[in-house]
């Protein structure tokens, strides 16, 4: 090959030296960050070198983690190449389909627990316990926006899952179907554009089929003064997906006009306190729906001064805390918990705080996996 | 370690092209073998001790050979001494398992139930020590004295785990000789790295995603649409993987003043599977021919003794890429077809227009990557029968999410496939010209670069985001 001109190879291999030393030197140099906040878990720290260590190839093994953990501007990297996937045509990036309408819709995972099983533990515990007990599953954005994903993505059957499920009950417990209510309104925004929740319009919804499963009057819209507390919210799914394109949520909150309840929501796992059922701190962190009721803990008291005198006990996962502001106005006690973190009988526990009600909540593509319910047998 | 990990790219690769640049000519082949032990140590610390085992041996068995000069009974022995060691180690780490299974299935006897770990490279390094002992033995070249220069040889980073397999005489000018960096080298060699590169982080692992998933569908409910589109994302994945890293692998041995053979041309291209194999993984096939077709008469016998040996070269072939009887169909597969091609085929070809060869060669190599890429046989015949449409009819919506998904890596792949470049690089001729292309590399190169990282960090984002909660 004819000898290459100079200036512009030179030009070249200096960039190329700069980008290979330069990163490499940052990656080592740069004190190591030992917290992702993007991606809400600890990054590998730089291994202990011991003779054990690289003999087994575990200091290899780590070496690399710790190359990837630490590598700088780790970020930008990783929207970067999202850009490249939208580019491509690529509708999906990490298990999420950027949709129609700026909508990422979760890609529903296959229930890994027979839901024969699932549903075995709720009989089980509903029919031990002695209170009435309801059972909510939510379906997810995928299933009732479906029309929103991108095309001839497959969809999984969500409605039969939870047809399915609802007949399993046998009885035992009240089935609260808020399949259809939802699916009527789903050309409202009854969920989040980058979040796999339900808004809090999506949740009142549910809150109208329950009110009427439980014989309860449920407050009208128009007893609620809606406030957008935010419209910077990037939730889970943007988070997961890296899909910058698509425009951040909004999220509301509803706020009953007439009467002053005032509430006292405490956690019992660490004795936090919080008197109002908002978290407004939480609206400063990336994920911003904890600002519900403070997000996920073992055990949450929710006090309602004015509420009638009944106490709910609320088996839940993350939906419920959308709806809780309009539960709330109808028991004076909820007591919310979350199975992943106790390790209590939950017929036991329903006698201790004289529980009147029980309401089982739970959405749809996490009940699948959800392997916590065998609890509820104890 | 591999070439496609932050860690090789950023702290490994500069610090060793560092260390050699500084290094006072004599300690430079120390350093190289040095960091490639701690390359390979990376992945396989104890392993590494078999690799020394096979290099010290076959470095001994060199200057032996050298030594009895005149004792064709003693020469025969050290060869057989070589062979018996190369193949008995890598029979037993890789075959073992395979062969006390297919004993055990056809006759019953059974033997015990070890499965040693597969160390990697170990298909690599064996036939290239194997290589030298047999051209020393055949006196066609010079045994190395040096054992740094034949460790070298043998544990070359660059070319240690995933080849092009690379024979001593290919390289021993190389190795002989005072080298040192030099910008020219430098920019060719990037260039190939990165190429390579690209292939295997944008292209491979990309389309590859695509055939994951397909093959994650049971065979029997298939359509044909898709089966031959997961077939064509297979096709492209193990090129795009395989060429990518060979490209490295010369790219990097460039840069420290190596030229290593090239491992795959374009083979895509073919018009029949003659000239495939004449393509597709180029130094295995040498290999072959070298040391197994040309000894047992190579095609100037007889025919049914051609055959044969056509036969044993593609069983071998078949059975290099794996233990697993997958493997020996596709080598067989591969065996009959060139047999007839050889007999018939390829003269028939010649009468028939160039479109009619490419499909024929096009088809063929997909049908044998179903052969490769599915290793359960009730699979493989689902597989089959899926392409044949017997299962679901057209396509379906599978066919269609996978096509819009994956259509625009797949036009950059079947592209990637054709010397479209390489055509255009052959007019780049004149100052003018020559400049704009350099431009064009350098741009091209440094997107691939980036893009390649942003892919590669990708793949280590893992956000634990209550997302079951």
């Amino acid at each position: 090959m004819a000898a290459l001109s100079g200036k512009l190879n030179k030009l070249y291999l200096g960039l190329l030296g700069l980008l290979f030393f330069g990163l490499g030197c940052s990656m080592l140099l740069l004190p190591a960050k030992p917290f992702s906040e993007l991606e809400n878990r600890y990054l590998a720290a730089f291994p202990a070198i011991t003779w054990e260590g690289i003999r087994s190839g575990e200091f290899g093994r780590t070496m690399e983690r710790y190359a990837a953990d630490q590598f700088p501007l780790r970020d930008r990297w990783v929207t970067m190449k999202a850009w490249v996937e939208v580019s491509l045509n690529k509708k999906e990036n990490n298990e999420v389909y950027a949709g129609k309408d700026g909508y990422l819709l979760q890609k529903l995972p296959e229930p890994s627990i027979s839901l024969n099983q699932q549903m075995a533990y709720v009989r089980s515990f509903a029919e031990a316990v002695g209170i009435p007990v309801r059972f909510l599953l939510a379906p997810n954005s995928a299933e009732i926006l479906s029309g929103k994903l991108p095309a001839y993505a497959p969809v999984s059957d969500q409605k039969a899952y939870i047809r399915q499920a609802y007949r399993l009950l046998w009885d035992a417990a009240g089935g609260v179907d808020v399949y259809e209510t939802l699916r009527a309104h789903r050309d409202q925004s009854i969920y989040y554009r980058t979040d796999h929740h339900w808004t809090a319009l999506g949740a009142y919804y549910a809150y109208q089929a329950y009110a009427r499963q439980a014989d309860l009057i449920p407050f009208a819209q128009d007893a609620f003064r809606i406030d957008k507390v935010s419209n910077t919210f990037y939730g889970t799914l943007s988070a997961k997906s890296k899909f910058r394109h698509v425009k951040p949520d909004e999220i509301d909150i509803w706020l009953p006009k007439e009467t002053s309840y005032s509430h006292k929501v405490t956690h019992l796992d660490d004795g936090t306190e919080l008197d109002s059922l908002y978290d407004w701190e939480k609206l400063n962190e990336r994920d911003q729906y904890p600002v519900f009721l403070g997000g996920n803990h073992a055990l949450t008291a929710i006090e309602t001064s004015e509420a009638p005198d009944r106490t709910l006990l609320l088996i839940k996962d993350s939906y419920a805390h959308a709806m809780v502001p309009f539960l709330a106005q109808h028991y004076n006690k909820i007591c919310m918990v979350d199975l992943r973190y106790l390790n209590m009988s939950m017929k036991q526990y329903a006698a201790e705080i004289n529980a009147d009600e029980v309401l089982i909540l739970y959405n749809a593509a996490t009940f699948g996996s959800d392997d916590q319910l065998v609890k509820l047998g104890w | 370690m591999v070439f496609s990990s932050l860690l090789f790219l950023f702290l490994f690769l500069p610090l060793t092209l560092l260390l050699y640049a500084c290094s006072p000519r004599k300690l430079k082949n120390l350093i190289l073998f040095l960091m490639s032990l701690v390359f390979y140590a990376w992945g396989e610390p104890v392993y590494v001790a078999l690799m020394l085992v096979s290099t010290v041996t076959d470095y001994a068995i060199g200057l032996l050979l050298e030594r009895t000069g005149n004792s064709p009974g003693k020469r025969k022995l050290l060869l057989i001494g070589s062979v018996v060691v190369n193949l008995g180690v890598l029979g037993f780490f890789k075959y073992y398992a395979f062969l006390a299974r297919s004993l055990e299935a056809l006759t019953g006897i059974s033997l015990p139930d070890w499965d040693p770990p597969l160390p990697i490279g170990i298909s690599f390094y064996t036939f290239q020590t194997l290589s030298y002992t047999i051209d020393v033995y055949r006196r066609e070249v010079a045994a190395q004295r040096s054992f740094i220069r034949f460790g070298c040889f043998v544990a070359l980073f660059p070319q240690l785990i995933a080849g092009p397999i690379v024979r001593y005489r290919e390289i021993e000018a190389d190795l002989n000789r005072h080298r040192t960096i030099i910008s020219r080298h430098l920019v060719e060699g990037s260039r190939l790295f990165l190429v390579g590169l690209g292939k295997k982080v944008l292209l491979a692992n990309n389309i590859g995603a695509l055939w994951d998933e397909i093959h994650a569908m049971p065979a029997s409910e298939l359509t044909a649409g898709t089966a031959w589109l997961g077939l064509v994302a297979f096709a492209m994945q193990i090129y795009f993987d395989f060429s990518g890293y060979s490209d490295m692998a010369r790219g990097l041995g460039r840069m420290f003043g190596f030229q290593f053979p090239i491992n795959f041309n374009y083979p895509y291209i073919s018009q029949s599977i003659t000239e495939f194999w004449r393509r597709w993984h180029m130094t295995l096939g040498s290999w072959f021919r070298e040391y197994v077709y040309i000894p047992l008469g190579g095609n100037r016998v007889g025919r049914w003794k051609l055959f044969r040996n056509i036969f044993v070269v593609w069983l071998l072939t078949g059975l290099w890429h794996g233990a697993s009887w997958n493997f020996v169909w596709w080598g067989l597969y591969f065996a009959i077809v060139l047999a007839a091609e050889k007999g018939f085929v390829l003269s028939w070809l010649r009468r028939v227009p160039r479109v009619i060869r490419h499909l024929y060669a096009c088809t063929l190599i997909l049908l044998g990557w179903v052969l490769f890429a599915v290793e359960s046989p009730g699979a493989m015949g689902d597989y089959f029968c899926a392409l044949i449409g017997l299962r679901g009819g057209g396509y379906d919506v599978q066919t269609l999410y996978g096509l819009t998904s994956y259509g625009g890596v797949l036009v950059l792949c079947v592209i990637g496939s054709l010397p479209v470049w390489k055509g255009i690089a052959m007019k780049m001729e004149g100052p003018v010209r020559r400049r704009l292309y350099d431009g064009a590399m350098a741009a091209a190169c440094m997107a691939i670069l980036l893009l390649s990282i942003a892919y590669l960090v990708d793949s280590t984002y893992n956000p634990f985001l209550y997302f079951r909660f």
